[in-house]
């Protein structure tokens, strides 16, 4: 299966995307294994216990959804991804939870309210629904012929 | 996956391996039960929403003022296996995750084994409950643990009791659901009414968050709702569902804390009655002594309100063991009745919050145990929380104290605030602020801030300064009060609770600084045969702090003759180093003491000294 211009520059920008969003999250995780390192307060101290989870939450959805990049980017070359609009659709539905989740569990995490997350929190379930709306418009839309032998 | 965990399950089956178990805390129908009731939901609730106000006040010590005896909570040596004082013979034991105690009977020589089930305290020493067996009453076991030194004593050796009952200690039955749940737990109901057994009940073991909070059911239901959190945190008000103390008025805020740090009473049987079964009516943020009576002494009876002179009749010493007769406080852990004596109370806005924080704040740099300490701010530990108010005084402080500004004499709480409660065998600041004057201390006995640090100077030494300093007439005073220094007085003449303060004073490093060391050991010495317990271990700790003493050998709880022994050997030891005493001192250059001495050890205040703490 010959590969056209446009299945060629999704492709290209999925795999920017996720190397870069491995790039900036395992960075994050670096940083945050720094903070307990140091026995940062701002970080580690009880009373910051949400900030924590949130950066560890935004650790770890940023390092998966660059993962699912990658996925998404070899459904698309393998020629399985969906058709035309669809699959445009569902690639900014993908690189918009790409960035919206991780960014708004790491934004909640800077200011917090008592137990509860900043307001960034708000972005996730934006990210959420955009996340849910791209797999399952690859999933239901994913061609059954596959790449050419 | 799952098949893997069917098969580990299945072989470990077969193999009748043990399957690991957690402690098992002790059997909960013999002790007080834990039931939130009235709108209380206990601190579990509120951890998720606060987890830093939370946490710190996890690591104070009202969190563990009482707990159930499981490991960890548990802090005592109950490995030490036999204890004897007094003639018997007690056993401790831990039995797996179980704490038991052995006590020799009445008559007899088998043990009686109990299982431990309750603890109170966990900073100074901790106290250990088990099941009388009637209802959910407890019964104490007679000796505590004191967690500083890491040894066990009798109970009444841990406090200032007469020697008649440390030798024959009153039965403690049903004490812990009589007294001490009323201010140990959170939400108390004693149930117990007579003689018979209790049901009691409370809705959180510790001094919890709903103690200082009060109830927080509809706190949390409605705030079950996010977009509610988030708009209360937008318009950055309180929340009326709950209460926080920091918001209330000064009076009303320290009343919470004084809902507990008072002595207080109900206002009628019928009051008591009903508190025993449905709990105090009292919630924070309410007034008060809406639904119980402070007690104040009053010097003048005269003075004193209808309740207060019934309790003295009815209970004679009870305000004596409480109470300066000028009624202030003497005892620690009742600072409200201190405060509301208090000027910057009365007519200012002092509260406990004005120097005391409740929870560390995230930018405390302290430990978080040396914050529990006393729950002081960082920035009430100097001056600062005297000279918000009174700025003038800080500006120019060495005019005020005479004493150079980075000196214990110009710390507003040495002669504001000075040592002059008991409590926990050490002695702790008054909270009522006053001013130091001799007429005071000749009036009630208490010994004068100035005294307290210069212990080797006299009553008319002080009164001449304050007479110069701050215009102080001052006062007749007999020969010994003009001659002789104030500590030696009053170590060798006051009652047993003006020993153990002056005894305290004596290992105080400021008082050390300011009235020398040499001359300490020879009347410290005097304390090692105290006949209070209290006073010896106060005076043993002081001469432990001093040079050359420190690895002094020497047990308060020993015979008469040991502890004679004792003495005689720190007298010895600091008649090595002779040194011609300063005027006034009853003693000579090498350290034998003149028949000042003996003639004062003849004028010591005998009465018995009971304080309630």
């Amino acid at each position: 299966m010959s590969e056209s211009p446009e299945d060629a520059g999704l492709v290209h920008a999925h795999l920017r995307f996720g190397w870069w969003s491995l790039f900036v999250f395992l960075t994050l995780g670096v940083l945050l294994e720094a903070l307990h390192a140091l026995k940062a307060s701002y970080y580690l101290h009880p009373a910051h216990e949400t900030r924590r989870l949130m950066w560890t939450l935004s650790h770890t959805h940023g390092t998966l959804l660059g993962l699912m990049q990658f996925a998404f980017a070899a459904t698309i070359r393998w020629g399985y991804a969906p058709p035309g609009g669809r699959r445009a659709l569902a690639s900014h539905c993908l690189r918009a939870a790409g960035i919206l989740i991780p960014a708004g569990f790491f934004l909640a995490g800077l200011v917090l309210h008592g137990g509860d997350p900043g307001v960034g929190i708000l972005l996730v379930p934006l990210g959420a629904l955009s996340l849910m709306l791209g797999v399952l418009l690859t999933a239901l839309n994913l061609q059954p012929s596959g790449p050419d032998p | 996956m799952l098949l893997t965990a069917l098969s580990s399950g299945l072989a470990w089956g077969s193999l009748k391996l043990p399957l690991p178990r957690g402690p098992v805390p002790p059997p909960a129908d013999r002790r007080p039960l834990e039931l939130p009731l009235d709108g209380y939901v206990t601190s579990s609730e509120c951890k998720a929403c606060h987890p830093g106000p939370h946490a710190s006040w996890r690591a104070s010590y009202h969190s563990t003022m009482t707990q159930v005896a499981m490991p960890g909570a548990v802090a005592g040596d109950f490995d030490a296996g036999a204890l004897t004082f007094l003639g018997k013979t007690y056993r401790v034991e831990r039995r797996g995750s179980e704490f038991w105690v052995g006590i020799p009977p009445e008559q007899g020589a088998d043990l009686q084994w109990h299982q431990v089930v309750q603890t109170t305290g966990s900073h100074s020493m901790q106290v250990y409950w088990f099941s009388s067996g009637e209802g959910r009453t407890l019964d104490q076991f007679p000796l505590v643990f004191l967690l500083q030194e890491n040894r066990w004593i009798p109970r009444n050796s841990a406090f200032l009791r007469p020697p008649s009952v440390q030798q024959h200690p009153p039965s403690e039955k049903s004490r812990w659901n009589r007294t001490c749940v009323l201010c140990h737990t959170t939400d108390p109901r004693s149930r117990i009414l007579g003689e018979g057994p209790a049901d009691t009940v409370v809705s959180e073991i510790g001094i919890s968050c709903e103690a200082c909070h009060g109830p927080g059911e509809e706190h949390v239901r409605v705030n079950r709702d996010p977009a509610r959190r988030y708009l209360r945190y937008l318009e950055g008000d309180g929340d009326p569902t709950i209460v926080n103390p920091a918001r209330l008025p000064h009076d009303r805020a320290t009343q919470v804390c004084g809902q507990c740090h008072s002595v207080f009473y109900s206002k009628s049987q019928r009051d008591y009655e009903r508190q025993a079964v449905e709990g105090f009516r009292y919630r924070p943020g309410d007034r008060l002594e809406d639904t119980r009576h402070i007690v104040r002494f009053a010097a003048d009876p005269a003075d004193a309100s209808p309740l207060d002179r019934q309790l003295t009749e009815f209970f004679p010493g009870y305000m004596q063991g409480r109470f300066w007769s000028d009624g202030m406080i003497r005892v620690g852990g009742r600072e409200y009745n201190s405060l509301l004596e208090n000027p910057c109370y009365q007519r200012g806005e002092l509260s406990c919050l004005s120097c005391h924080s409740l929870h560390q704040p995230e930018d405390d740099p302290r430990e978080p145990r040396a914050w529990a300490d006393d729950l002081l701010r960082v920035d009430a530990q100097g001056n600062q929380a005297c000279v918000a108010c009174h700025e003038d005084l800080g500006e120019a402080i060495e005019a005020h104290t005479f004493h150079a500004s980075d000196s214990a004499g110009s710390a507003c709480m040495n002669c504001h605030m000075p040592h002059t409660s008991y409590a926990l065998q050490k002695a702790i600041r008054s909270h009522t602020i006053d001013s130091p004057q001799v007429n005071t201390e000749l009036q009630t006995g208490r010994p004068n801030a100035c005294n307290l640090c210069h212990l080797d100077r006299s009553l008319a030494w002080t009164a001449e300064r304050l007479q110069a300093w701050y215009g102080q007439e001052p006062p007749a005073l007999d020969p010994d009060q003009a001659q002789v220094p104030a500590g030696v007085r009053w170590l060798l003449t006051g009652d047993a609770g003006v020993r153990a303060l002056t005894a305290w004073s004596m290992g105080w490093e400021p008082a050390q600084e300011a009235a020398g060391r040499a001359w300490l050991p020879g009347y410290l010495a005097e304390t090692l045969t105290d006949p209070y317990d209290a006073v010896r271990f106060i005076g043993a700790r002081s001469l432990a702090s001093l040079p050359g003493f420190a690895d002094f050998d020497y047990e308060p709880l020993a015979s008469p003759d040991v502890r004679g022994a004792a003495r005689l050997e720190a007298l010895r030891r600091w008649r090595e180093t002779p040194q011609p005493p300063p005027p006034g001192f009853p003693h000579d250059e090498d350290g034998d003491f003149t028949p000042d001495h003996t003639r004062l050890l003849g004028l010591r205040d005998q009465r018995p000294v009971d304080l309630v703490e």
